[in-house]
């Protein structure tokens, strides 16, 4: 190990410092604070809006055609009371 | 004004002029075209018209509600109100001030520093703040300049206010994840966060005030002081600034008027409520490849739409001054930081349409959407328009509809900076340091008719940047140029050619195929195809310093030194020659045992220390024992730091050598 003392080679920029003053100020040097952890919070889903995604175009015409679909259901069974759902 | 008590009123006028003016002027085009019956490329562009005259009337409208007092908006009300309630509870609450920087000049980032902490001191409470400076820097000689000269700002000016040097060893996620670092580590100390950028600077009581309005107001999760370019001499940069400080104030007040507290947050020069930000704003990935999907790039956006959909306030103290940063010097370099935020504000496209945002976020995303793609739609509409022309032209009949839509438009376009020279003169003439209303009018025009001409070079330039990105192209993320410099013709045609070549295709095909629309193309070709001249005149200093000897494109700053100017001055002399004493800052550690004794202790401290490459570390080993510092490549240099024991061992290489 070699010491600062040994090595103190000239540096212009620390010129005025010594090496005694700048390893007590080093000592006392606070590069951060101490750390107190912390977690960001859930991240957020990016979805589409409803009315973007396919899928609420498929279930929009599925309603659709069932509305259409019904009252001719409701007629056949009126009409055939006695005929068998496939 | 009554008319504005609500925000939504607001946003209601904002809408309607826009909304009125678009189809006003809609109707002109519609019923110009339809003269000779519509064609095939007339129906194509009158959608593009129509969207091109609802953005240039929204700027219009915006700037229109910027022309009312502020004094009855809900955040002056709010603030009215609770004035008196707890004015004297107030506490400045422990605030951290982040300036996070990646391979900047550390003597411009330190001073700026310096100054704003004597700022604070001056102000009275600068003990609540504490700066953090947030390195992302890759270049191992800023980074040995950081670590030298912020020990040197510690030891040589008594600082009152703790600065803090972090640095991290890999900058994943780039300025949000560096944030993000922070907001991890050490943000449960503070109760908010100031975010500047590398080049921010900001008076200690704008600071001061910041803090108070987050205190007062609960619910504010964001507040951004609109920051204004200063510092500058080139003449682009001035022009800039110029702008900023006369046009600027409308603006803001506009966009604050019928944003109100749905506002926007412009990543940096802002303060944040630190636990609603770790609680609400982690960003996501975005679905898809780069370049529209993947990590965000512009994040201060979306952040503050997260804030919004959270239930808190985001505002724009447009009221506040002492807040600045510093404008790209030149054409290129402007062209550049464009590029960046184009792919970024792209991006926003998928947020746009998703689920869970404010209506007034969609409205922030689309507008800067809409701030780059509205340059190839405009494009687009004049290939249409001078095809057309070509082709039909004979049909057509002539008629001054044209030329009063062209003037139309510019009156939307330019009406905004004359509202905002009068409201300005109005406003100022109390002030001692403005320039005279002569000067300042020579400079508006100064400005309006670099404008023309830099129009459709920027046109160019965002629908090449659009386009690139649509094509599936990234960008770079490199550090933006910072410091001014003239270029050379050579330099200027090399960055700018294919503007040049761009243009003058178009100005031989207008010139073969629709000669007669040649006279009005001029305020068109003028500014691309003189673009080598502009490009050198508008980088020039020389020009620049000329102009402001005149008090032409004069700002306050120019006209007196601010304490914060002095300060950040005097500080970048002091730590420029600490600085330039080391040619080699490598060498200088290896050399200098309590400057690698400093590096040492700051690396345990980041918890960065990793062990160099073998291979590595033997080249390093070889060219220090030759003492050929300068065949050091970056990667090793970067390496070795890294590395204690590698360090060691070079140290007793340098002390064997000696």
């Amino acid at each position: 190990m070699i010491s600062l003392k040994k090595l103190n080679l000239n540096s212009s920029a620390n010129a005025i410092e010594t090496t005694e003053s700048f390893q007590r100020r080093q000592r006392k040097l606070i590069v951060t604070p101490e750390e107190q952890p912390m977690s960001f919070g859930p991240v957020i889903e990016i979805q589409p809006v409803v009315w973007l995604r396919s899928s609420y175009w498929t279930a929009s015409l599925h309603q659709i055609v069932q509305r259409l679909i019904s009252p001719l259901r409701e007629l056949k069974s009126a009409l055939f009371p006695h005929s068998k759902e496939k | 004004m009554s008319l504005f008590s609500r925000p939504l009123s607001a946003v209601k006028i904002w809408l309607t002029i826009s909304v009125s003016l678009t189809l006003f002027m809609s109707t002109l085009y519609g019923s110009f075209l339809s003269q000779g019956g519509f064609t095939l490329l007339e129906c194509l562009s009158f959608p593009l018209f129509g969207l091109l005259s609802f953005w240039v009337s929204l700027g219009f409208s915006s700037a229109v509600l910027g022309l009312f007092p502020d004094r009855k908006t809900d955040t002056a009300k709010r603030y009215l109100q609770q004035e008196a309630v707890s004015q004297n509870q107030l506490v400045v609450r422990k605030t951290a001030v982040l300036v996070p920087v990646y391979n900047e000049d550390p003597c411009a980032v330190l001073a700026r520093v310096k100054s704003m902490m004597d700022s604070l001191k001056a102000a009275g409470n600068h003990k609540q703040f504490d700066f953090f400076l947030l390195s992302d820097t890759t270049d191992p000689e800023v980074w040995l300049s950081e670590e030298r000269l912020w020990y040197e700002l510690i030891r040589r000016y008594q600082l009152t206010s703790n600065v803090f040097y972090r640095r991290r060893p890999k900058n994943a996620h780039r300025k949000s994840g560096n944030l993000a670092d922070f907001c991890e580590r050490w943000g449960a100390h503070y109760q908010f966060m100031i975010v500047l950028d590398a080049d921010s600077l900001m008076a200690g009581q704008t600071m001061i005030e910041m803090v108070l309005r987050m205190e007062k107001d609960p619910k504010l999760g964001i507040l951004q002081v609109p920051p204004r370019p200063i510092h500058r001499t080139s003449l682009f940069a001035r022009l800039q600034q110029f702008s900023a400080w006369c046009y600027g104030p409308l603006c803001n007040q506009g966009f604050s008027r019928w944003a109100g507290s749905n506002g926007n947050y412009w990543g940096h020069n802002a303060i944040i409520r630190t636990q609603a930000f770790l609680h609400h704003c982690q960003l996501p990935i975005l679905p898809g490849e780069k370049p529209l999907g993947g990590e965000i790039l512009s994040h201060d956006f979306v952040e503050a739409a997260m804030m919004l959909r959270a239930g808190y306030h985001v505002e724009l103290a447009n009221d506040l001054e002492g807040s600045f940063e510093e404008c790209p010097p030149t054409l290129a370099d402007y062209a550049i930081r464009d590029q960046r935020w184009s792919q970024g504000n792209l991006q926003h496209f998928q947020l746009l349409i998703s689920e869970g945002f404010s209506p007034f976020s969609r409205a922030h995303f689309a507008m800067g959407i809409m701030s780059y793609l509205c340059s190839p739609i405009w494009l687009l509409f004049l290939g249409l328009t001078y095809l057309n022309t070509a082709l039909v032209a004979e049909q057509q009949t002539p008629t001054l509809l044209p030329v009063a839509l062209f003037g139309l438009t510019m009156a939307l376009l330019l009406l905004p900076k004359f509202f905002a020279l009068t409201r300005f003169v109005q406003a100022s003439h109390k002030q001692a340091t403005r320039p005279s209303a002569f000067r300042l009018l020579g400079s508006v025009f100064l400005e309006i008719g670099s404008s023309i001409l830099l129009a459709p070079i920027m046109a160019y330039y965002h629908s090449k940047f659009v386009l690139t990105t649509l094509n599936g192209q990234s960008v770079k993320w490199n550090c933006q140029q910072r410091s001014e410099q003239q270029l050379t013709f050579n330099e200027a045609l090399e960055q700018h050619w294919d503007v040049l070549l761009f243009y003058s295709v178009v100005a031989v095909l207008v010139a073969l195929f629709t000669p007669k629309l040649l006279f009005w193309t001029i305020p068109l070709l003028a500014g691309p195809l003189l673009i080598v001249p502009f490009a050198m005149l508008l980088s020039s200093q020389r020009f620049g310093l000329g102009l402001k000897t005149h008090q032409i494109l004069a700002i306050p700053e120019e006209l007196k030194l601010s304490p914060l100017t002095r300060i950040y001055q005097q500080t970048f002399t002091d730590l420029i020659q600490i600085d330039h004493q080391a040619t080699d800052h490598f060498e200088s550690l290896l050399k200098d045992p309590k400057f690698l004794s400093l590096h040492k202790h700051i690396l345990k401290d980041n918890r960065a220390s990793t062990s160099a490459p073998t291979p590595q570390l033997e080249k390093t080993l070889q060219l220090v024992t030759a003492k050929q510092y300068e065949q050091i490549s970056p990667e090793e240099r970067r390496s070795i730091l890294t590395d204690l024991n590698a360090l060691q061992k070079l140290q007793e290489v340098v002390f064997e050598a000696n």
